[in-house]
């Protein structure tokens, strides 16, 4: 029986509904943190890969995430925890194959977590120094940032919707006021639309434009979140396509007008010699200095925003699998005065912490090693969720049945291939994603990491088929694990 | 029927019949309205003496509240479960808030046990609190230079978090056996119980450690004896107390 909803007078209506499209994409888009992406991961794209297509990336992976979204919100009314990929793979391509995505996206989420950390804290860091002339380390603003998350996730607060909503207002604002005067004052080059062009994805460095760019559309998922919350079904539809268009079109246009200025040629040297500095540089040699301080500012605002929602969003998943028994139980502790997952949101602090000492220790540098390795390797995981779970909603519709035959069958399968080719590309370049010397052991050991992680999830999820049946039985249940009959399960 | 009903049923005397009855309300001194079963759950999740502070997160207070409504109606006969809740009975629950929440019911039949638990928590708590005030278990306390109004508990003989550590500690002699639950009174003994558990509750009445562990396994052993329509409140009222560690607060 699905969930309804209760208004005495009428059809269902959830009690004290609710959130319209207009709200479902403002927490969208905010946990995208526009400003991060644009100032921070792009930036370091153009100066990692050495590549400058990446404005055309944003574009195409907004269309393929479009395709993708019509089955995924198509399967969301289906599926208990309707936030977390790995609940739809177990629905769909079966608990053993769920069991490993759970160990992918723990893996992928903690790696984009960490990472916000490591650009936290040198955004912080360049902050205090420009505002106040004083050189903090990067790893203090960064252990200072990730103590407050840590504090905050034990206390079970995310950032207020109406801050989220101002900061996110005034980020949307500063980067578009920015790209206005890149485009009215462009480079040597002239308004050129070099790296906006499809041809760009005819070479070999398709794979890292496009990895790139899904990096920045990580966290688009949680539209299904709210779907319990929202006012009904085509709601959650309307909020996903226009989360993605606004993403997309936003961030391709912002990065499109960052090579305008320094001209499509200039675009990753000047990434190389101003790092994650490079949006606000630009600027500063073209708007009044107060906008480039605000703009630094919500800059190192977004990341703390970020890396809040993925510090919940790991011990979300920590907790799941612990509630499920798929991980140990005692992950599932919650805090009875806040109600907080507090077991597993101290193992994501603890991961942070180790992550920024590692970096530290290791003489890693924090925008390459810590910001951008992290965030690269963490979308390769979090596209092999997404291609897995596009297959994982025509597997499901297949079975079940229902539903139209675009939304449950074809869009799901053009989705995977076209998400497939991009995880193929991603991997075979994954080298030059991560600007290593070719033959360095990272191009291929990271991604092995997945594969490492994936085979173990399998085996784990057989271990358990044959030896805790009702465990078994409950994989991807998420909060509703503990309260069902195993029964009533295989019904559902 | 199990072989522990019969032995259940002479222990606690209850009558098998529903109604305003027995079932849902508990002993109380002479001359007293009897606590209802969402009553003793508020009590038990509060503590303090001049003003009552929760034991647990509010929400999760509220939760069991809701919980604690629907399962006083279930015993009373007045809904089923079969999965949706729908009414049943005479239409004649004893009290105002019991009977606002099967009046909604009847409004609206048809919805799962889940959709009911979510829409009656956000009132619940307050509700019953009004409730306990109306019938005199609770006193108003006026709002502080820095506190808001708030409430404490008239003296008198209920205490239904010493009852909740009786119900654990004399865990073989609340509810012996295996079998299903089938007396009444006992079910709502034990449905206090296991929602004191699935809200936290339990887990905050100061029991040692050992007695604290065996209870949250006795909860879940419970949970499994009782009917279908109450096991499956409690299994709603636990599976929102995880979504609310997986909601962070805005």
């Amino acid at each position: 029986m699905q969930s309804s909803t209760v208004n005495g007078s009428g059809p269902p209506a959830l009690a004290g509904a609710r959130l319209g499209a207009p709200a479902i994409v403002f927490f969208t888009v905010a946990a995208a943190a526009p400003e991060t992406v644009v100032g921070g991961g792009a930036v370091s794209g153009f100066a990692v890969s050495g590549v400058s297509g990446i404005p055309v990336g944003y574009l195409v992976i907004a269309l393929v995430l479009a395709v993708f979204s019509v089955g995924y919100v198509a399967m969301a009314r289906h599926v208990a925890n309707a936030g977390a990929f790995y609940a739809y793979v177990a629905k769909g391509l079966g608990r053993v194959a769920g069991t490993a995505a759970g160990g992918v996206a723990l893996l992928a989420y903690n790696l984009v977590q960490v990472s916000l950390v490591g650009g936290f804290g040198v955004g912080a860091a360049d902050l205090v120094r420009t505002t106040t002339g004083a050189a903090v380390p990067w790893w203090l603003c960064a252990a200072v940032g990730a103590g407050a998350v840590a504090v905050l996730g034990l206390l079970r607060i995310d950032v207020n919707g109406r801050v989220l909503g101002v900061l996110l207002l005034a980020e949307v604002a500063v980067v578009l006021l920015y790209d206005l005067a890149f485009v009215t004052e462009p480079g040597p080059a002239g308004v050129v639309a070099d790296t906006l062009r499809p041809g760009q994805l005819a070479t070999g460095a398709a794979g890292v434009i496009l990895v790139i760019a899904f990096t920045g559309f990580i966290g688009f998922e949680n539209s299904t979140v709210l779907a319990e919350e929202a006012r009904d079904p085509r709601t959650v539809v309307a909020a996903t396509y226009t989360s993605v268009a606004v993403i997309g079109g936003l961030y391709g246009l912002s990065t499109w007008a960052m090579t305008v200025a320094t001209g499509p040629a200039h675009i990753v040297g000047q990434a190389r010699a101003h790092s994650t500095e490079l949006l606000f540089d630009l600027a500063a040699q073209r708007l009044p200095g107060a906008l480039v301080t605000a703009g630094s500012a919500l800059y190192v605002t977004s990341l703390f925003a970020g890396m809040l929602s993925f510090h919940h969003v790991c011990a979300r998943y920590f907790f799941a699998l612990g509630r499920e028994g798929v991980g140990p139980g005692w992950l599932a502790a919650t805090s009875p005065r806040t109600s907080a997952p507090v077991a597993g949101s101290l193992v994501q602090s603890g991961i942070a912490a180790l992550a920024v000492s590692g970096c530290v220790l290791g003489g890693l540098d924090p925008v390459v090693h810590l910001f951008f390795w992290g965030a690269s390797v963490g979308a390769l995981g979090v596209l092999v969720l997404v291609t897995a779970t596009s297959l994982a909603v025509a597997g499901y519709f297949l079975r079940a049945g229902g539903g139209q035959r675009w939304s449950t069958l074809v869009a799901p399968l053009v989705a995977a291939a076209a998400l497939g080719s991009v995880l193929v590309l991603t991997v075979a370049a994954f080298g030059t994603v991560l600007g290593v010397a070719p033959g360095d052991p990272a191009a291929w050991a990271l991604p092995l990491l997945y594969v490492l992680v994936i085979a173990a999830g399998a085996a784990w999820g057989a271990v358990l088929r044959r030896h805790r049946p009702s465990t078994y039985a409950r994989i991807g249940m998420g909060a509703r694990a503990a309260a069902l009959a195993p029964e009533e399960e295989h019904a559902r | 029927m199990s072989p522990i009903t019969s032995a259940e049923r002479s222990r606690t005397g209850a009558p098998r019949t529903a109604g305003c009855g027995p079932a849902t309300a508990h002993r109380a001194g002479p001359g007293r309205i009897p606590l209802r079963l969402a009553d003793r759950y508020f009590l038990a999740a509060h503590t303090g003496t001049d003003r009552l502070v929760p034991r647990v997160d509010p929400a999760l207070v509220a939760l069991g509240c809701a919980g604690g409504l629907l399962a006083e109606l279930l015993l009373e006969d007045e809904i089923g479960v079969d999965p949706a809740v729908h009414p049943r009975g005479p239409g004649m629950p004893p009290d105002f808030l019991a009977w606002s929440v099967l009046r909604e019911v009847r409004a609206a039949p048809d919805h799962d046990v889940r959709t009911w638990v979510r829409h009656l928590a956000p009132g619940a708590a307050q509700k019953v609190r009004a409730r306990l005030t109306i019938i005199d278990v609770l006193r108003e306390v006026p709002p502080g230079r820095f506190r808001g109004a708030g409430c404490r508990r008239v003296p008198g003989p209920d205490r239904p978090a010493d009852d909740v550590r009786e119900l654990f500690r004399r865990a073989e002699t609340t509810a012996p056996g295996t079998g299903m639950i089938t007396v009444p009174a006992v079910q709502a003994e034990v449905c206090l119980a296991v929602l004191a558990a699935a809200t936290g509750v339990a887990a905050r009445l100061g029991l040692p450690r050992a007695e604290a562990r065996a209870a949250a396994g006795r909860a879940e052993q419970w949970r499994d004896r009782l009917p279908a329509g109450l096991r499956a409140v409690v299994g709603e009222v636990a599976a929102a107390q995880a979504q609310c560690a997986l909601t962070p607060r805005r």
